[in-house]
C-alpha cells in the first residue's frame, strides 16, 4: 500500500471505530436495559 | 387534528434493542455492494473527505431531525409522517406533505424485497452448491435467468417468484409479531450474526494469498492489499468536481436511510424519558463501522486480488448486481479449500446481505402499518396480511420486468430522488416551523449526552441549504433527463411509463386514505 492510502485508511478507520467506541461505550455504562440518568449534564 | 382514536402505544422492550432495530435499519445491501463502489469511482481516499464532512453536516443532523419528529409525533399518537407533520405544523397542508413518509418506504419495501428474495436464494444456491464450477460467463447465464425469468433459462419462472413470496411472508410475519417481539427480536438475533459473517469474511479476505492475474497480456502478483490500496489512493483532482461532493453525500443518505419515514416511525414508539441524542450517533456510528470497516475490506480486495485492478474496476462499473452475484461467487470458488469453502463463504456473504436486506425491509413496513393501526383501527395482524398481499402482488411485477426498467424507475424516484424530498420537507418543519429552540429542547428531553452548540447552528443553517443545493443539482443534472427518458431505448418506454403510472396510483391512494383518515378524526371529534 501506498503511504498516502494508508494514512486515508488509517484516519477513516479510526475515526470511525472511535465514534463507535465512544458511544456504545457511554451507552452500555450510562443505559444498559432502559434506565435514565437525570437531565444532561455529560458533555459529548 | 389530535388523534384521539390511537390506542396505547407499544414500547421498545430495551435500548440495546432500538440501537440493533435502528441500525438495522440503516444496515442494508448499500453498505457491502454500494459504498464500495463509489469511494472507487469517486476519487479513492479522497472520496473520504466529503464523505465525512457530509456525514458530520447532514447525516448526523438528519439522524436527530428524525428521531426528534418521530418522538414528537409519536407521544401525540402518530406514528407515521402525515401526523408527525401536523403535530409540528397546525396547518391542513402538513399532513399531505407527511405523504412521502408513506408513500417512500411502500414503494421501496416492495423492490427492495425482490433484491432481498436474491440473496435469499443465493444464500440456498451456494448451500447447495449450484454456482460451484461455473465461470463467469456460467455465473451471468445464472444471475440473468434468475433476473428475467419470461426469457426461460437456467431456473424455472417459479424460482425466482417463490422466493420472493417467501421473504415477503418471512418480512410480513416478522412484524405481524408487534415492535418487541417482531422487529427487536429480529434485530437482536440478526444484527450480532450479520457482524459476526462480515468480520469472518474480513479476516478471510484480508489474509488470502497473493493471485496471479493476465492483464493486457501482463502478469501481475495482486494481494487483498493492493485492493485497499486501489480503494484508498487518494486523487485529489476528484475534491474539485461536485460530482463526487453530491456522490458522497448521497451516499451518506442512502445508508443512514434518512429521508425514508422508517427512523421516524421506530422513534415514534419512544417517550419523553428516552434519549435521543446519544441513541442517535450511536446509531449512526453502527452503521459506519459496518461501511467503512466492514464493507470497506470486504468485495473490493477480493475482487481485486483474483481479477485485477482493470477486472475489479469493469466489475464495479458493471453495477451491484455484478458486484455480488457474480464477482463475489467466482472469488468464493478460488478461495482455497475447495467446495465446503466455496459454499460456507457464499452462505455468509449471502447471508449477512440478506441479514442486512430484512433488518431494514421490516422498518420499511412500519409507517404503513402505523398508520391504518392508528387512523382505521386496524390489529397488526390485519395491517401486516393486506399489505404483505398488496407488496406481493406488485413486488411480481419487479420479478417479471425488472430487466425492462420497472424496478429502476421506482429506484430513482423513490428510493434517490424522494429522499432529498422528504429530509428537506421535514428539516425545515422541524427546525425552521416548529422553531430552533423547540427543536434543540426536543433533541435534549430525556437526553444522556448535551450535543455540541456548534451543531444547533449547522441544523438550522448548514442542513437545510446543503439539502436544497442538493435538491436542485439533482433536479437540473438528472431528474429531468431521467424523467424524459434521455438515453434509454425505446423497447423499454412502455415499461418505464407503466411503472411510474403504477407509482403514481400509488401516491393517490395513499393521498386519498390521508383524507379519509382526517375527515373520521373530524367525525370523532364533533361527536365527542
Amino acid at each position: 500500500m501506498t503511504i498516502g492510502a494508508m494514512i486515508f485508511m488509517a484516519v477513516a478507520w479510526v475515526s470511525v471505530l472511535g465514534l463507535l467506541g465512544y458511544t456504545w461505550a457511554k451507552l452500555l455504562r450510562v443505559d444498559p436495559e432502559r434506565e435514565h440518568l437525570p437531565p444532561p449534564g455529560t458533555s459529548l | 387534528m389530535v388523534n384521539d382514536a390511537a390506542a396505547p402505544r407499544e414500547q421498545w422492550g430495551s435500548r440495546i434493542g432500538l440501537i440493533l432495530a435502528m441500525a438495522g435499519n440503516a444496515v442494508g445491501l448499500g453498505n457491502f455492494l454500494r459504498f464500495p463502489r463509489q469511494a472507487v469511482e469517486n476519487g479513492g481516499g479522497t472520496f473520504m473527505i466529503p464523505y465525512f464532512i457530509a456525514f458530520i453536516l447532514v447525516g448526523i443532523p438528519l439522524m436527530w431531525v428524525e428521531w426528534g419528529v418521530g418522538r414528537h409525533g409519536g407521544m401525540r399518537g402518530e406514528g407515521s409522517t402525515p401526523g408527525m407533520f401536523e403535530a409540528l405544523w397546525k396547518n391542513p397542508l402538513a399532513k399531505y406533505l407527511g405523504v412521502c413518509g408513506l408513500f417512500m418506504p411502500v414503494i421501496v419495501l416492495i423492490y427492495y424485497s425482490f433484491i432481498e428474495s436474491e440473496t435469499l436464494a443465493w444464500t440456498f444456491f451456494s448451500m447447495i452448491g449450484s454456482t460451484q464450477g461455473l465461470d463467469q460467463e456460467g455465473m451471468r447465464g445464472f444471475l440473468d435467468s434468475y433476473q428475467d425469468p419470461l426469457n426461460g433459462g437456467v431456473h424455472a419462472a417459479w424460482v425466482p417468484i417463490a422466493f420472493f413470496l417467501v421473504t415477503i411472508a418471512v418480512n410480513f410475519w416478522v412484524v405481524s409479531k408487534g415492535l418487541v417481539a417482531g422487529i427487536e427480536r429480529l434485530a437482536k438475533f440478526a444484527m450480532p450474526l450479520l457482524f459476526l459473517f462480515a468480520v469472518i469474511l474480513v479476516v478471510r479476505v484480508l489474509t488470502l494469498p497473493a493471485h496471479e492475474v493476465v492483464e493486457a497480456g501482463v502478469t501481475t502478483s495482486y494481494s487483498p492489499w493492493d485492493g485497499l490500496n486501489f480503494m484508498y489512493t487518494p486523487d485529489w483532482g476528484a475534491l474539485a468536481q461536485p460530482k463526487v461532493w453530491l456522490a458522497a453525500t448521497g451516499q451518506i443518505f442512502f445508508t443512514l436511510s434518512v429521508g425514508m419515514g422508517t427512523l421516524q416511525a421506530y422513534a415514534s414508539y419512544l417517550t419523553k424519558r428516552d434519549d435521543i441524542a446519544l441513541s442517535g450517533i450511536a446509531t449512526a456510528a453502527t452503521n459506519e463501522a459496518a461501511e467503512v470497516v466492514l464493507g470497506g475490506s470486504l468485495a473490493i480486495p477480493a475482487v481485486v486480488t483474483f481479477f485485477g485492478v482493470t477486472g475489479a474496476v469493469a466489475i464495479a462499473k458493471a453495477g451491484n448486481f455484478d458486484l455480488a452475484f457474480i464477482a463475489m461467487p467466482l472469488v468464493f470458488n478460488q478461495l482455497p479449500g475447495g467446495a465446503t469453502i466455496a459454499g460456507l463463504a457464499g452462505l455468509m456473504w449471502f447471508g449477512l446481505l440478506f441479514f442486512a436486506g430484512i433488518t431494514s425491509s421490516v422498518a420499511m413496513a412500519t409507517p404503513a402499518l402505523g398508520f391504518v393501526e392508528e387512523n382505521f383501527g386496524w390489529s397488526r395482524k390485519k395491517g401486516a396480511i393486506v399489505l404483505g398481499i398488496l407488496a406481493a402482488l406488485l413486488g411480481l411485477l419487479h420479478v417479471l420486468y425488472n430487466t425492462r426498467g420497472f424496478l429502476d424507475e421506482w429506484d430513482y424516484w423513490a428510493g434517490t430522488f424522494g429522499l432529498v424530498i422528504l429530509a428537506l420537507l421535514e428539516t425545515v418543519l422541524f427546525v425552521w416551523v416548529f422553531g430552533p429552540e423547540n427543536m434543540w429542547r426536543e433533541l435534549h428531553d430525556g437526553a444522556t449526552i448535551r450535543i455540541p452548540r456548534f451543531f444547533k447552528f449547522v441544523l438550522t443553517y448548514v442542513t437545510p441549504v446543503f439539502l436544497l443545493v442538493m435538491l436542485v443539482w439533482w433536479t437540473v443534472q438528472e431528474a429531468i433527463p431521467i424523467l424524459l427518458l434521455h438515453d434509454k431505448p425505446e423497447s423499454e418506454h412502455m415499461v418505464r411509463w407503466a411503472s411510474r403510472a403504477v407509482m403514481l396510483v400509488i401516491l393517490c391512494g395513499q393521498l386519498y386514505l390521508i383524507k379519509l383518515a382526517w375527515a373520521r378524526r373530524a367525525a370523532r371529534q364533533e361527536v365527542g
